[in-house]
């Protein structure tokens, strides 16, 4: 849950620059003739919102109303008792909070002339709220704007690609700190955790299991300025015969990162060494725009989408061991043309002996 | 722990026929995990999960994330454990309809329920009654097992050690993110899964707590935080104040003020009392004292709340809530809140409570901490 440090620093990224995404959001609205979009967020998924207004989604839920011309504004369950701080690490001025998110959008709209309400991601609201506001939004027509905001963030600018950059290095300290194998798991994820917080992150996801008696996995998923890289690396401890498939594997598939490749072709080079092991197997490029989820809110088809240069993704090699522990090994990547830059890359082999 | 399985199966079962349910389907996000967790005894990390249990026969559980399945399986609550996938949900609503989709069927969190995935159901099920079975769910996770109570004692201990660990890091120049930082790796160290946390630095300016700033302690600081480790699923809270150097006379005061609100709370626990009772001998005190206005929701939020696989479970401790508290139901009493006299100050312990009074849950003693300069 969100509790590490908040800040809303001009220097890494200008105020300018989040109401030029805010601008270029109310373009696409002005283009499609919706009057206002509405974005959901809780605590555990709100990229987006941090996105359009460096706002922190704490604790509860909140939706973000962009007004195709005008100012955004804040609808938040959280109390007013937060909104001085919430003016402070943000670019917005108007916060509305109140126990009823429907009401607060009804009232958003109530002086405006009907017409279009554009939903983000509609599928990911909770759908009795979309049920609630298709009743009360008399005259108005809802409409699904889709990832409208997500794939914008796909292609990161060049303040963003340096707040990806320290994403990743503190991602890369912090499974570095816990690599020593003589640790134990919950040490590993002590130490883990304090680097990856004196470095300054907003959140944080720590995992350090098992994968069979021979070996420990330390996965670790870091938010930095609301930038999300990962890392993991597998630690033996023994032996182990899937150890230098793993390894090999996951080498292949890296080779194969550029723009143009999709899960299918990382898929068939990772299956090249894999295949026939008896072991099952999972490999994911997961866009830094879906780490906050492990990229678990993609529907069939958009986690197979080629890489653009200048994506920013992680691959992911997860092998699932047959004690029914798991082995994980990942990295987050700046695809390029012609290959990959590994964002990640200051930390040893995947697999540590 | 069968025995535990069998109970919370009943006591689900029993409230599921009092509300005419054919069967419950609990539903997991990422953020409230509480009712698949109640079911299946799992630490879940995925983002989404739901177990179904029908009113007559097994239940089964369905997950995003491949460790989510593999720890149910492991765990053994269930042994009907399938995959979740979107947008058909194909292994979830064949399960739903297996032996004749249900007349009514209860959703624990039916409104954070995505749209995708609650219109999967409603395709599959079409003469199904759909009714939210959150507040059923959240009433009978209220009393605690003496298995549940013996997870939140463990977590109680995690809470002492944590607090410890913010003392220790205390000192002029350090930054607000760099004491949660120590707190959390402490947490972690000694091995819980997640932290809820808040704090705030300064004088009488603070009007409440949020995440850590970039703020460094000054001496005369009052720092405030509420913690909440996580172990094994089960969420406990402590909340203390400690200043950086020699308490001013406000905040002594501030401390003595919260002090008796928060003893005259704990003075009417009792097994049949109600949250309402409690909030009222706490505000009872600020109103003594000619600070009535900032028990008000202009300055606070609750004087207390519930605790379990929640971090802020019902009741909520607040003059009109008038939830009753039964025999090992488990809250927070927490009078936190601004007053002129030091800022927003918080003092609270989580506790038990018991037929004729409450246990507590923590060990930290009730003082203004205070740290040398």
């Amino acid at each position: 849950m969100k509790r590490g440090l908040v800040l809303f620093e001009p220097q890494e990224i200008p105020a300018d620059e989040v109401w030029e995404r805010v601008s270029r959001l109310q373009q696409a609205l002005r283009e499609r003739g919706v009057a206002v979009a509405f974005l959901y967020g809780d605590v555990y998924r709100s990229a987006d919102l941090t996105y359009l207004t460096n706002i922190c989604i704490y604790w509860n839920e909140a939706v973000l109303a962009v007004p195709a011309t005008g100012k955004p504004a804040l609808l938040t369950k959280l109390s007013g008792r937060v909104h001085t701080w919430m003016r402070a690490i943000s670019i917005l001025e108007d916060l509305r909070s109140g126990p009823s998110l429907e009401k607060l959008i009804k009232d958003f709209v109530q002086d405006m002339e009907p017409g279009t309400v554009g939903l983000v991601e509609m599928d990911w609201w909770p759908g009795p709220s979309v049920e609630r506001l298709r009743t009360e939004l008399e005259g108005w027509k809802l409409e699904d704007l889709g990832a409208i905001v997500r794939e914008v963030r796909k292609l990161p600018s060049d303040s963003e690609r340096r707040l990806l950059r320290e994403s990743a290095k503190i991602s890369a300290e912090s499974v570095a700190i816990g690599l020593p194998k003589e640790l134990s798991n919950p040490t590993r994820a002590g130490k883990a955790e304090l680097k990856a917080r004196m470095a300054g992150v907003e959140d944080v996801y720590i995992y350090c299991t098992p994968a069979t008696d021979a070996a420990d996995t330390i996965e670790v998923f870091s938010e930095f300025r609301g930038y999300w890289t990962t890392a993991a690396r597998v630690v033996l401890k023994g032996a182990p015969d899937w150890a230098p498939l793993l390894r090999k594997a996951y080498d292949a598939a890296a080779g194969r990162l550029r723009s143009g490749a999709d899960r299918k072709q990382l898929a068939d080079a990772a299956g090249g060494v894999l295949n026939g092991s008896g072991l099952a197997w999972r490999i994911d490029l997961i866009h830094h725009t879906d780490l906050e989820s492990c990229g678990e809110y993609r529907l069939p088809g958009e986690d197979n989408l080629p890489a653009e240069a200048g994506n920013v993704a992680a691959l992911r090699l997860e092998l699932a061991l047959p004690d029914g522990s798991y082995a994980v090994v990942s990295d987050t990547y700046l695809i390029q043309e012609a290959g990959a830059e590994n964002l990640t890359a200051s930390l040893p082999a995947a697999v540590v002996d | 722990m069968q025995g535990e399985k069998e109970a919370r199966i009943s006591r689900i079962r029993t409230a599921m026929a009092k509300e005419g349910l054919d069967g419950l389907l609990a539903f997991a996000p990422g953020w409230r995990k509480e009712n698949v967790r109640y079911l299946t005894a799992s630490v879940l990390r995925g983002s989404f999960a739901l177990a179904y249990l029908p009113a007559v026969g097994e239940p089964a559980a369905f997950a995003f994330a491949p460790q989510d399945l593999q720890e149910i399986r492991e765990k053994g609550w269930v042994s009907d454990v399938r995959p979740l996938s979107f947008p058909d949900c194909g292994e979830l609503v064949s399960r739903l309809r297996e032996g004749g989709a249900p007349g009514k069927l209860g959703i624990a969190h039916l409104e954070l329920m995505p749209r995708v995935l609650l219109e999967a159901i409603r395709r599959a099920l079409p003469g199904t009654e759909i009714v939210s079975a959150t507040k059923m769910m959240d009433r009978i996770r209220l009393v605690k097992s003496e298995w549940e109570l013996e997870q939140l004692r463990r977590a109680g201990h995690i809470c002492s050690q944590a607090w410890q660990a913010f003392l220790d890091v205390m000192k002029p120049g350090v930054r607000e993110y760099e004491i949660v930082a120590a707190v959390e790796a402490e947490i972690k160290r000694l091995g819980a899964q997640d932290n809820f946390m808040l704090i705030a630095s300064g004088g009488t300016e603070v009007r409440g707590m949020t995440p850590p700033g970039n703020r460094q302690l000054q001496p005369g600081d009052m720092v405030r935080t509420e913690l909440t480790p996580q172990l094994n699923g089960y969420w406990l809270q402590i909340c203390r104040s400690a200043v950086l150097g020699e308490p001013s006379e406000g905040q002594k005061r501030s401390f003595d003020l919260f002090n008796e609100a928060l003893e005259a709370g704990l003075s009417v626990v009792k097994a049949g009392g109600t949250a309402h009772e409690i909030a009222c001998a706490e505000n009872d005190v600020f109103r003594k004292y000619g600070y009535g206005e900032y028990c008000t929701s202009q300055y606070t939020r609750v004087r207390g709340h519930g605790h379990g696989l929640h971090v802020d479970e019902v009741p909520a401790i607040i003059e009109g809530d008038h939830t009753v508290l039964e025999e090992n139901s488990v809250v927070i009493v927490h009078p936190n809140t601004f007053t002129p006299l030091a800022g927003y100050h918080v003092l609270g312990d989580p506790i038990v409570v018991k037929k004729d009074g409450w246990e507590p849950l923590i060990t930290t003693e009730r003082i203004l901490f205070t740290v040398p300069v």
